[in-house]
């Protein structure tokens, strides 16, 4: 019973200092561009969110109508935040869980360059109307072909320090680190091939969206996610986690019954039957996964003597963990025919890709980003206080937008699905559970305006030497600094 | 678990296990299906667009119309999208076979297309509609198109252009639509998925015949 991070050590272990410090600029690089595409996707999700109740909202110009910026504000939420800030925060845990140096930083320096300007391209040609039209995969094949580039290039930089480690036993982070940094090539090599380069024909065509769109969020963000609040709860907590059997079967729940339960996202009239049939099954199992994760997270709070710790981390992690479970159980259970004859076609699922991508990927990530940037600097968050908006308003703007979609999707579910009155009716109905989610994107939208000026002011105090150093450096030394020299 | 070959491999075939059943045995199941002959006149179905509305369809996918409309009819059963006059039968798998990019759609903030060009055939319906949605459904919460469109001032006792909109779209003013917004009506038009076929036949909404009167009594 019990998994601990300080297993025997075989080689010879490289102090945490040393660790920290050969990972910062890759770790940083990584983390100030996916902070920064966050600040961008939340805009556009913003403007896009307002355009979805007033639909008379800058309409005549063709780069911000609603059917290109949705795409846009999940492309770079997805592509520009999620999976880079997990690139960033995987790094810096496995050169930590290794006790060895971050390996070929200079790689992941490269892909991290190549990543956004794949996201950038990407973005700024589906809001120029050359969209592939599939969820999740809309950038077109070249800006895809950047950001697998870059994630290749940023994923060697991971194996290298994976295969270097000097501490030989895998931890439970890493096995979900190693299926997210797989799954991601896999399904975006798959995706791509299949569905844009030498598409597949008709309905195939949603089967395999709906594949890649699966893959995506239980094999890639999901483990990442998972990966963070493996390695952060017996650091912030003091203990190691419960069970590493219970850890274990969640896992191989995940991958093994995620990717089947694709098929229940599959439209329900032109495929046969046993796919939804299928499908719905294979996601009611994901459920373990949820449980599993559960067991180890209560019963490591239990054995703590404090189940909280003061470290900034801490909230956004034991957030983010409810988040989990709550979307988990909605997405399920919203996967049934009982509930699926109600919701279909409505913003209940949305409303559950709000709570998972928001509620419990990002705010895993910003656990891991309060928790990195402080050791990588070497130096304290500037401001207690911003930290402190950051998760009041990104937690109200999650519950906001994502409470909005979902009760909007049980109360006019039955409108749209189990009457048959006017269309119009319907259309109108959403409209207050919309513009609800209008204010949650902008608290959301606020919130990460304050992480951002947190970031780069600690960040500004805690490299003032180097920067110092850099100008002397590029201008060659001040007149007063020279004579200042000469005196002494 | 702990080596990366052998973690790395499990993946790998978790993931391919997967992949099987999701992607390859669907492929094989419905994605080698093939033109059908409809009951009816017997003629091939599906029948490919004309250029003019195989442009459209580029439009709508550019413009990402699916965001909000659905292009699927489910079974009856499921839903009431007969109940709506959305469509005579559910869709096949055969409705999206010559689509070069299937825009089937998963949120209904407006009606479902699959048959819109039955249900209204007008292209200057279609055209109005695109430029202020108000116009013609004073309650609609559709987003206006103005940028498909050209608008010029008109002279006073000056007339529009023929291929203008309706004075009533605009008063004043000549709207005219670009090539796009011409492109995407003659795409909106085309959209029909109600041919009879043999796998999707129309389901029997109302009937006077009771189950029991339907009974045929053994003879005695």
């Amino acid at each position: 019973m019990g998994s601990t991070i300080q297993n025997i050590c075989e080689g010879n272990p490289v102090p945490h200092e040393a660790v920290d410090r050969s990972c910062r600029w890759p770790v940083l690089f990584l983390l100030l561009k996916a902070v920064g595409w966050l600040v961008i996707s939340l805009g556009i999700g913003l403007i896009s969110s307002i355009k979805m109740h007033s639909p008379g909202f800058w309409s005549n110009c063709e780069w911000v109508t609603f059917g290109r910026l949705r795409p846009a504000f999940f492309t770079a939420l997805i592509y520009g935040f999620a999976i880079q800030a997990s690139l960033g925060v995987s790094l810096w845990m496995l050169a930590r869980l290794g006790k060895t140096k971050l390996v070929a930083g200079a790689s992941a320096v490269i892909g991290c360059g190549l990543l956004n300007f794949g996201v950038a391209i990407g973005v700024l040609q589906i809001m120029a109307g050359q969209s592939t039209g599939f969820t999740w995969m809309e950038m077109p094949r070249q800006a895809a072909a950047l950001v697998g580039g870059g994630f290749f290039l940023v994923a060697v930089s991971a194996f290298a320090t994976l295969r270097h480690r000097e501490m030989k036993p895998l931890y439970i982070s890493h096995w979900f680190l190693l299926t997210a940094l797989f799954c991601f090539l896999w399904f975006l090599v798959q995706g791509y091939v299949m569905g844009v380069a030498f598409p597949v024909r008709g309905i195939m065509q949603v089967v395999l969206n709906a594949w890649y769109t699966t893959g995506l969020q239980y094999l890639v963000l999901m483990p990442f996610a998972l990966a963070i609040a493996y390695f952060l709860l017996p650091k912030l907590i003091g203990k190691p986690v419960y069970s590493t059997q219970a850890a274990g079967f969640g896992f191989w729940i995940l991958i093994l019954f995620a990717g089947w339960s694709a098929l229940s996202r599959v439209p329900q009239g032109p495929v046969p039957r046993w796919m939804l049939a299928v499908g719905s099954s294979c996601k009611f199992m994901l459920i373990m996964v949820a449980v599993c994760f559960a067991v180890n997270w209560f019963m490591t709070l239990r054995q703590a003597k404090k189940a909280s710790s003061a470290e900034p981390a801490w909230s956004f992690l034991a957030s983010a963990v409810w988040a989990f479970l709550a979307g988990t159980v909605l997405e399920v259970f919203g996967a049934t025919d009982a509930l699926l004859s109600r919701v279909a076609f409505t913003t209940y699922s949305l409303g559950v890709t709000h709570l998972i991508l928001i509620g419990f990927v990002a705010m895993a990530i910003f656990a891991g980003i309060y928790y990195v940037v402080e050791r990588v600097l070497e130096d304290e968050w500037k401001s207690r206080g911003l930290i402190q908006a950051h998760l009041v308003l990104t937690l109200l703007g999650v519950l906001l937008t994502a409470g909005a979609y979902l009760f909007g999707g049980l109360t006019v579910g039955p409108k749209l699905n189990l009457q048959s009155g006017a269309f119009l009716d319907v259309a109108r109905s959403f409209t207050p559970f919309l513009g609800t989610a209008t204010l949650g994107y902008l608290l959301l939208f606020a919130g990460q305006l304050c992480l951002v000026w947190n970031l780069g002011s600690t960040l500004m105090a805690a490299t003032s030497d180097e920067r110092a150093e850099f100008c002397s450096w590029c201008c060659g030394e001040s007149a007063s600094a020279k004579k200042a020299r000469a005196s002494a | 678990m702990n080596r990366v070959p052998i973690l790395f491999l499990a993946i790998f075939a978790a993931v391919t296990l997967s992949f099987w059943g999701v992607v390859v045995m669907p492929q094989l199941e419905v994605g080698n299906a093939g033109v059908l002959t409809t009951m009816d006149t017997g003629v091939t179905y599906p029948l490919a667009r004309n250029g003019h509305a195989a442009q459209g369809a580029e439009v709508y996918r550019a413009n990402g119309c699916a965001e909000c409309h659905t292009q699927q009819v489910r079974p009856k059963g499921m839903g009431t999208d007969y109940e709506r006059g959305w469509g005579k039968r559910r869709t096949i798998a055969e409705d999206y076979l010559l689509e070069d990019s299937v825009q089937i759609g998963g949120l209904r903030l407006g009606p479902d297309l699959s048959n819109v060009g039955q249900r209204q055939p007008g292209v200057t319906l279609h055209l109005q509609h695109l430029y202020n949605p108000r116009v013609t459904v004073p309650q609609s919460t559709m987003p206006r198109y103005t940028y498909l469109f050209n608008k010029r001032p008109l002279a006073k006792g000056e007339k529009p252009s023929p291929n203008a909109l309706p004075a009533n779209t605009e008063p004043g003013y000549e709207i005219t639509p670009k090539p796009e917004a011409s492109a995407l009506a003659a795409y909106l038009v085309s959209l029909n998925a109600q041919s009879a076929v043999f796998s999707a036949p129309f389901p029997i909404i109302k009937t006077n015949v009771t189950a029991k009167a339907a009974v045929v009594s053994p003879v005695k």
